[in-house]
């Protein structure tokens, strides 16, 4: 065995208790994570050093090679668009959410994402998943909506009556005074029905918890060899094999 | 790093891009050649800008068509766009004093811009305008020599399927004088949009083929509509039904129906969004579809908006009349010329082909006198024209598709003859013929005059394949001799 060691990214917020429980059940005790109190958790395995960031940063991070791997929800994977450079290595089988779209309930006659498309007047969208609402308004419409970022935006409103408006949170809150709808996660609906807005569609079904691994670690003998020891340990921890519990960008945008 | 498989995607260039091989960018070089060559005849120096702006500074005066088609990025925390149009960084060149000389100060450009297309559109998201912006001019002469320049360029690069249609914004600008700033852009999208449906729809109702491009452009065209006529509540009897194909009958038909859906949505429209009164909004519907002959037209102006368009259709008369005394050809006055109603203040025109499937805009200009004031330089009056090349190239076909050829080719008979054979053709290249360095492996035949050189021994010319006419064959006959006659330099 050499000196290398595996730096492993792991999420802070509500990934946290599952993904302890996870780690746990490879064999791997990742002190003073749990409860939050720690940012650098100590873990029993010499060459693993683990720190804890949100895991909408984690895949940037991996995908830059400041970490070897990292335990993420595929949403961040998909909306961080790093999959070119932070390869999936296991499919956790935790954490499992929808990204969805959702209206108020009112709305009778808005029953789907085309419906919310073809409405005449501007549709506001607001979601912390831009690119991933991007893409589904795109592949649906053909045209680029508007987007309004504090980092950049597009203008569209002449080509597209779809504006985009990132949420920084209570993101159900928004309709429908200040959005016509949102794109948020879910895992039971509850919180949206608890706003009055029902589901229309979904964006992404089925996201789960996932080990990534950056392409260039995999690609050094040594660090391959303690990722895919790491990915073997963790295996016997999800409930499926990697790949079985699936997930699929919506299929009605397809 | 690992390989990559690059896939297919990524071979092909970004949607609204073209890559030119040479018989297409010689075809494009001609058409950019024959433009040029007319505004640089007429005076109009060459100039040159960046291809970004500030962002802020090419929105300034912008409409909601080009402001909100600009590809935007941020760096050092100024946010820029790549530049949509060439007059308004030309006008910060002015505003700037860099523009100097005897008034009035002619300029032109040749420049390629971007802007965002609908997917399907038929205009590249990339494309080059050619133009030519005059400053210090007053109207009606400036007015006029911008409509005799863009008919001179129009015949330069196509005999007489291109047409100028010539307007005055102040028309409609007239009747919209009550509106706030707001309402009045409302107001000018509308007119804009109703007015691009008019046009487009005129040069469908004869249509021989369908091809998928006309079909989406068409079909984007109507969904426009049926927006619109969702937005003002128009009835459902009276919306807009798409056909399931697009042949020549269905296309007719819809060319047909669709003014008249957008004329009555606009109308609506008119009044719920940008809260016009309902005379007034008619009044302007109508005056969308007026054009013809410059005394049909003042006179149907006349008759329609009465004594608050008298000085624009006067001013309007008088440069047609001028344009037609000083020869420019294939020039149409229309009240449906309207473009740029931000932009503009007063004469307007659009290049338009009228017979060509949705009649394309190819280009247009006008007076704007309020830019270069309002960039923060002194008050002056300013009036230009711009042409899309590429626009002009798809109109044109194959036709400008002619292979540059070498004017003569030398081949070395054999690999050991190459030295002798490269400083040949240097001292052709330097006598001012086209003469490509020899490959020693290539083909030892061409299809215009060669000269096959040995390792010794003279010449020898082989003729093969088409060439010039007599006379130029002979001077160059000439030339040939007199550069092989030439001693080699030591």
């Amino acid at each position: 065995m050499s000196d290398e060691t595996i730096r492993l990214a792991l999420p802070k917020g509500s990934l946290q208790k599952d993904t302890t429980r996870f780690l746990a059940g490879g064999g791997i005790v990742a002190e003073g994570y749990e409860d939050g109190r720690d940012y650098r958790p100590k873990v029993d395995i010499p060459w693993l050093e683990v720190k804890v960031l949100r895991p909408q940063e984690i895949p940037m991070y991996v995908s830059q090679g400041y970490y070897d791997a990292g335990i993420t929800g595929l949403d961040w994977i998909l909306e961080t668009r790093s999959g070119d450079e932070a390869e999936v290595m296991l499919d956790c089988n935790y954490g499992r959410v929808d990204i969805v779209t959702a209206v108020p309930d009112s709305w009778e006659h808005v029953n789907s994402f085309d419906d919310l498309m073809n409405l005449p007047d501007e549709v506001r969208i607001s979601t912390e998943y831009i690119n991933l609402t991007q893409d589904a308004v795109l592949r649906t419409t053909g045209v680029e909506p508007t987007v309004l970022t504090p980092w950049y935006s597009v203008r569209r409103h002449r080509y597209s009556n779809v504006v985009l408006i990132l949420s920084f949170g209570a993101t159900e809150g928004k309709p429908p005074e200040d959005a016509e709808a949102v794109v948020d996660n879910t895992a039971t609906g509850s919180t949206l029905r608890a706003n009055h807005l029902k589901i229309i569609g979904h964006v992404l079904s089925g996201s789960t918890a996932r080990l990534v691994a950056n392409r260039g670690s995999l690609h050094d003998p040594a660090k391959a060899e303690l990722l895919d020891q790491l990915a073997a340990m963790l295996e016997q921890s999800a409930a499926l094999p990697a790949g079985e519990a699936s997930a699929s960008l919506g299929t009605h945008l397809v | 790093m690992a390989s990559r498989d690059i896939g297919a995607t990524q071979l092909t260039p970004p949607r609204g891009t073209i890559d030119y091989p040479p018989p297409s960018l010689a075809a494009l070089s001609r058409v950019l050649g024959a433009l040029e060559n007319v505004l640089e005849h007429a005076g109009y120096p060459a100039v040159r800008t960046p291809m970004f702006e500030r962002f802020g500074l090419l929105a300034m005066r912008a409409g909601d068509a080009i402001r909100h088609s600009m590809f935007t990025f941020t760096s050092e925390r100024v946010e820029y766009a790549l530049r949509p149009e060439m007059t308004t960084p030309i006008g910060r060149m002015v505003a700037s004093g860099l523009l100097t000389g005897p008034l009035p100060r002619r300029v032109r450009y040749a420049a390629p811009c971007f802007r965002y297309e609908r997917p399907g559109s038929r205009r590249q998201r990339e494309f080059t305008q050619v133009g030519a912006e005059l400053f210090d001019s007053l109207a009606p002469w400036g007015d006029v020599e911008m409509i005799i320049l863009a008919s001179e360029c129009a015949r330069a690069v196509d005999g007489d399927r291109i047409h100028l249609r010539v307007g005055d914004i102040r028309v409609f600008g007239s009747q919209l004088a009550g509106l706030n700033a707001e309402a009045r852009g409302v107001a000018a999208n509308l007119l804009n949009d109703a007015l691009a449906v008019e046009a487009r729809c005129a040069g469908l109702r004869e249509v021989e083929r369908v091809d998928d491009a006309l079909a989406t452009w068409l079909r984007d065209l109507a969904a426009g509509v049926f927006r619109l006529q969702q937005r003002v509540g128009s009835p459902t009897d009276e919306t807009i039904a798409l056909p399931s194909a697009y042949t020549p009958d269905t296309v007719a038909a819809l060319a047909r129906e669709l003014p008249r859906a957008s004329r009555d949505a606009t109308r609506l429209a008119l009044v719920s969004m940008a809260g016009l009164d309902e005379v007034v909004a008619s009044r302007l519907v109508h005056g969308t579809t007026i054009q013809g002959t410059i005394g049909e037209v003042a006179e149907a102006g006349r008759s329609l908006f009465g004594d608050s368009a008298a000085e624009a259709l006067e001013s309007l008369q008088q440069v047609c009349a001028l344009a037609d005394a000083a020869g420019a050809r294939n020039v149409e006055a229309s009240l449906g010329v309207a473009r740029g109603l931000e932009f503009y203040t007063g004469t307007v025109f659009a290049v338009v082909v009228p017979e060509a499937p949705g009649a394309p805009v190819v280009g247009g200009g006008g007076r704007y006198d309020h830019l270069i004031e309002e960039l923060g330089g002194p008050s002056t009056p300013a009036v230009g024209f711009a042409v899309e090349v590429e626009q002009i190239l798809a109109l044109l076909g194959h036709e400008m598709e002619r292979p540059e050829p070498a004017t003569v080719v030398v081949v070395a008979a054999e690999p050991s003859a190459w030295v002798r054979a490269a400083e040949l053709s240097g001292r052709l290249r330097a006598a001012g013929l086209r003469a490509p360095l020899p490959q020693p492996h290539s083909p030892t035949t061409a299809d215009g005059p060669a000269i096959v050189v040995a390792s010794e021994g003279p010449y020898r010319l082989m003729l093969r394949g088409e060439t010039s006419e007599a006379a130029d064959f002979i001077a160059l006959l000439t030339q040939l001799r007199a550069v092989c006659e030439t001693e080699a330099p030591e």
